[in-house]
């Protein structure tokens, strides 16, 4: 996938106004510069409608065509504000995945309660149950 | 009796008292939701039968003279993200709009086992995925201190039903802030604990290294007991070390005399509200008084930690919600054509806007080409803000800063600007990175009314040093 369109800082830009996010922490001066914005805002294209629209696919989501429009805007704003992480150096600074800091935690495999019976977990469906199983639609035609 | 201010500490007295039984108590916390809920509407579910029944449980081992725990037969609340065996739980999701689990979450099974009386299950923000409650499928959660204003998010239910005395403590999550930042809009004590003190097990998952379970009480002490009860390794939960709890009742009284407490220059000036500022020093200079030593630390990566969180919960999420496809539980799709539009269409139906929105920024940074670009990138500033914080605490016991920038904002206010609602835990989240404990204290409230809290930040697993400042600061 590409990154389309391009930023100019001009007043009422979305770009611009997520550049006073790393410029200045001014929070309540930044909510109202939005409110003001919000009514302003000009499509531009961190994301094209086709992206979001492939990626909705990739989610398993159906999106209206409404839906299409509006989080093309409101995703490619989120996906331009982050960013900024691209101005921090981590040459050589390992990912953090947890914070415990523990690994391969381990139990003894023994047999223990279960917390609910398989007929409660069955019963927590809507779709029909069979011998223990659920029924789903047709897989494949 | 007076449910105004009722702590656990003094419902434990009246009870062993005779002055009202459990089931009396049951029935006035009853009264009050029927009177003050409908304009607050901080209950989703109210359990009248399980209540009544574990009241009247309490009242028989009372009268039988058996020894109960401290917070036996007394109302709480739990936040409808958490599992409650026979009690729907839908994550104020429409596509868990049904959703009855068939076993209790991990914490659950401990307040219960050690008496608690459940009222209920309380509002939040559709899967935790908010600031505000306003994106719950059941309607916004009012600010009790002005119903024009939110309750704040994403535990927004928990903390106004415990600053309206509509139950007397309630269970929360913190991904973000989601304990601490409604506790401080709402006048009212949370506690995010360290990540992996309480167990997550039953717990909907969010996002899985950030998650975090914790108390919303009237003091800090009430606080202390019910982290006792819910802290501590489970089998279950293999992300909770074998770490032992500590007796946080020995702290409440020690005071902070030569406590060295830190204020980070990053949570302070330009970016916060005067008024919230000012409550928050006002504060410090109390603590100051009182024996402690204050100094002026810095916490440089504070201004990259929103978009490491929108990065990070985004992805963890997307993978967290995959299981919802109306299957095995949940709104099944309606009128699918085969398995695959099935899942199109449940999801498509059972999400609301802001879940789809971070379900696809998930699966965006997620996917083959910009995983490197967003999460892993997201990752490791995430270790530079641990890093942050393990500086910090070289020098200083604690740390203190404003719970959030501005006080309560009004409904509707930010509600169609996801990225302003997400500056609203701006100074939260780097706890949630380090996965560092944090208490939220209320330190006055605005010309205007509104209440204003500040965070009590300790390294792991120092749960201890939280209550300890906060207990003082109760008392000063």
């Amino acid at each position: 996938m590409q990154k389309s369109g391009h930023y100019e800082k001009n007043e009422g830009d979305v770009a611009n106004i997520f550049y006073f996010f790393h410029d200045v922490t001014d929070y309540s001066g930044i909510l109202r510069r939005l409110q003001i914005h919000a009514l302003q805002v000009k499509l531009l294209l961190m994301l094209t409608e086709e992206q979001v629209r492939h990626i909705a696919k990739l989610a398993r989501i159906s999106l209206t065509e409404e839906e299409v429009k509006k989080f093309t805007v409101q995703i490619g704003g989120v996906l331009e504000y982050v960013d900024i992480l691209q101005e921090v150096d981590t040459e050589g600074v390992p990912e953090t995945s947890q914070v415990t800091g523990l690994t391969n935690v381990m139990e003894e495999d023994v047999i223990v309660p279960s917390q609910s019976s398989r007929e409660e977990l069955l019963g927590c469906s809507e779709l029909p149950v069979e011998s223990h199983q659920i029924r789903v639609s047709r897989v494949v035609k | 009796m007076e449910l105004k201010g009722l702590t656990i500490r003094k419902a434990y007295e009246d009870l062993r008292a005779k002055k009202y039984s459990s089931e009396e108590l049951v029935t006035a916390t009853l009264e009050r939701i029927g009177a003050m809920d409908g304009d607050i509407n901080s209950y989703v579910t109210v359990d009248e039968d399980g209540a009544y029944h574990a009241a009247r449980e309490f009242d028989k081992k009372l009268a039988a003279g058996e020894e109960q725990h401290l917070l036996a037969g007394i109302p709480c609340a739990v936040k409808d993200l958490i599992y409650t065996k026979g009690v729907r739980t839908t994550c104020c999701s429409p596509i868990l709009s049904d959703f009855v689990p068939p076993y209790d979450a991990t914490c659950v099974e401990r307040l219960r086992h050690n008496g608690m009386v459940m009222i209920g299950k309380t509002n939040l923000d559709e899967f935790a995925c908010g600031a505000s409650t306003e994106h719950s499928c059941f309607g916004v959660t009012k600010n009790p201190y002005d119903l024009e204003r939110v309750a704040g998010g994403s535990s927004g239910g928990s903390a106004a039903a415990v600053a309206a005395d509509l139950c007397v403590y309630s269970i929360g999550t913190d991904t973000g802030g989601s304990i601490r930042q409604p506790a401080g809009f709402c006048g009212v004590y949370g506690m995010k604990g360290t990540y992996g003190r309480v167990s997550r097990s039953g717990v909907n998952a969010m996002a899985s290294s950030w998650d975090t379970v914790g108390p919303m009480c009237k003091s800090v002490e009430d606080i202390a007991i019910v982290t006792g009860v819910m802290a501590g390794h489970d089998r279950r939960d293999m992300t909770t070390p074998n770490v032992p709890v500590a007796d946080y009742s020995a702290v409440l009284g020690a005071g902070v005399k030569g406590m060295r407490i830190g204020l980070p220059q990053e949570y302070f000036g330009g970016g916060v509200d005067p008024e919230v500022e000012s409550l928050v020093r006002a504060a410090v200079a109390r603590l100051e008084k009182a024996g402690a030593v204050i100094v002026d630390v810095s916490l440089p990566m504070t201004k990259y930690a929103v978009a490491v969180y929108y990065v990070s919960i985004p992805a963890e999420l997307s993978a967290n919600l995959e299981r919802f496809d109306g299957i095995r539980y949940g709104k099944k799709a309606v009128d699918a054509e085969n398995l695959v539009d099935a899942y199109f269409k449940a999801r498509g139906a059972g999400f609301g806007a802001e879940i789809k929105r971070r379900i696809m920024i998930g699966t965006y940074v997620l996917s083959a080409g910009y995983f490197d670009a967003y999460y892993k990138k997201a990752q490791k500033v995430r270790t530079l803000i641990v890093r942050d914080f393990e500086q910090a605490f070289e020098k200083v016991d604690v740390l203190i800063g404003p719970v959030s920038p501005t006080p309560a904002f009004k409904v509707g206010e930010l509600v169609d600007n996801p990225l302003a609602m997400y500056m609203a835990d701006a100074l939260t989240i780097p706890v949630n990175a380090a996965g560092v404990p944090g208490l939220a204290c209320p330190c006055g409230t605005t010309a205007g009314g509104l209440p204003v809290g500040l965070q009590v930040i300790a390294p792991q697993f120092e749960e201890g040093r939280c209550f300890q400042v906060g207990a003082e600061l109760e008392r000063l």
